[in-house]
């Protein structure tokens, strides 16, 4: 009788890992200069306006088709995954090739908003215990959703007269985040919900003043 | 960063092992490895908090493996890039077991990477895939029965040949 189990194990058992050091830290400094250019472009985009600066940061977003008022064929689809319901009215796309769950795609309308990722629907709205006026776009309302797979995703309304929103988890970490049509959607994929002190920050910043909700679940 | 090295020490027979059974071709893992590696090192002040550092670098690394072939899958039209070739010392029966690995559809050679070779909980699998407990027990089940049905002619044809 066989263990196959343990047949597995002793099969691959004899492998090891023999990149030298070396090789590493050239690809981790190579990593990091791409990083550093990121960074750079988003301080530059930042002052054109919103929403530049993290497309830029994270890859080009879908490009609208006619007719779709930014919203892309992707996105629909995403958003048709919560079921028939009024059409979205705001589409974000995030792009960090490699990774788990390397891209999301997050559609928004009415009090639904939908996130996408490869194999994975996250539905936010219709059933959050705030009640009907969450997420009505009267002011700064937000959810979220996290896990070791796509990190965590922040989707929410941003109050009349919005400008710029920010937001960062309660350690500093800025999270790039995309503004259209009332709605803001963040995405860090690396970031975990769990430890002493996580939360997120989200500041609604208008002309004249600035919103600001925090979230700290942290279990410690 | 010391606490990097000690994880990259400790981790990367393991992480490697466990990609090559996800993936099976050699060169892919090992630039996988590298490459998830070099994003744990980038992230680790982070990381370092994750419930599963090690688990977080083996599905980065096959995701990048997965991402990898799928591109070069796409370069060469659809025709699988060549297997590296196994250790020379590779013995008969581990080679075959490799081949039945190899042989078994994605997801559950995912699962057998993870669950078997990688020692990770039905949980741990489960979050990592994104798919319920549930659903990890079942390809697990179905992985070992189709192995087990391929080995022992395997196992068998291998001391055959070394009578």
């Amino acid at each position: 009788m066989i263990d196959v189990k343990q047949t597995v194990v002793r099969a691959y058992a004899g492998e090891q890992f023999g990149l030298p050091g070396a090789a590493l830290t050239r690809l981790v400094r190579r990593r990091r200069r791409r990083r550093v250019y990121a960074a750079a472009a988003a301080v530059v985009f930042a002052s054109g306006g919103l929403g530049i600066a993290s497309q830029q940061t994270w890859g080009p977003a879908e490009p609208p088709l006619p007719g779709e008022s930014g919203v892309t064929t992707e996105a629909a689809a995403c958003y048709r995954r919560a079921g028939d319901g009024p059409a979205p009215v705001a589409a974000f796309t995030f792009v960090d090739t490699g990774e788990p769950g390397d891209r999301l795609v997050v559609a928004a309308g009415g009090q639904i908003a939908v996130a996408c990722t490869d194999g994975e629907t996250i539905l936010f709205g219709p059933s959050d215990p705030r009640g009907p006026d969450w997420l009505d776009g009267t002011e700064l309302d937000f959810a979220h959703g996290t896990s070791a797979r796509h990190g965590l995703v922040v989707i929410g309304r941003t109050p009349p007269g919005t400008e710029r929103v920010e937001v960062t988890l309660l350690d500093g970490t800025s999270v790039p985040v995309q503004v259209a049509g009332g709605w803001f959607a963040a995405w860090q994929p690396d970031a975990y919900w769990s430890g002493p002190g996580a939360g997120v920050r989200v500041v609604a910043h208008t002309a004249t003043s600035s919103d600001v909700e925090e979230l700290e679940t942290g279990t410690g | 960063l010391e606490d990097f090295g000690e994880f990259y020490a400790a981790r990367k027979d393991l992480v490697f092992r466990t990609v090559l059974a996800a993936g099976s071709d050699r060169q892919l893992a090992e630039d996988a490895v590298a490459e998830a590696f070099a994003r744990a090192y980038a992230r680790w002040s982070r990381l370092q908090r994750h419930p599963n550092p090690t688990g977080w670098v083996i599905l980065t690394a096959v995701n990048a493996q997965r991402s990898w072939w799928r591109r070069i899958r796409r370069e060469v039209l659809g025709s699988p890039p060549p297997e590296a070739a196994p250790p020379a010392d590779l013995d008969g029966i581990s080679a075959d077991v490799r081949a039945a690995v190899a042989a078994l559809p994605r997801r559950q050679r995912e699962v057998v990477a993870l669950r078997v070779v990688a020692d990770l909980s039905a949980e741990e699998t489960a979050e990592l895939l994104g798919i319920s407990p549930g659903t990890v027990s079942s390809h697990l089940h179905r992985a070992l029965a189709a192995l087990r049905a391929a080995l022992p002619a395997a196992a068998l044809s291998s001391h055959e040949e070394g009578r």
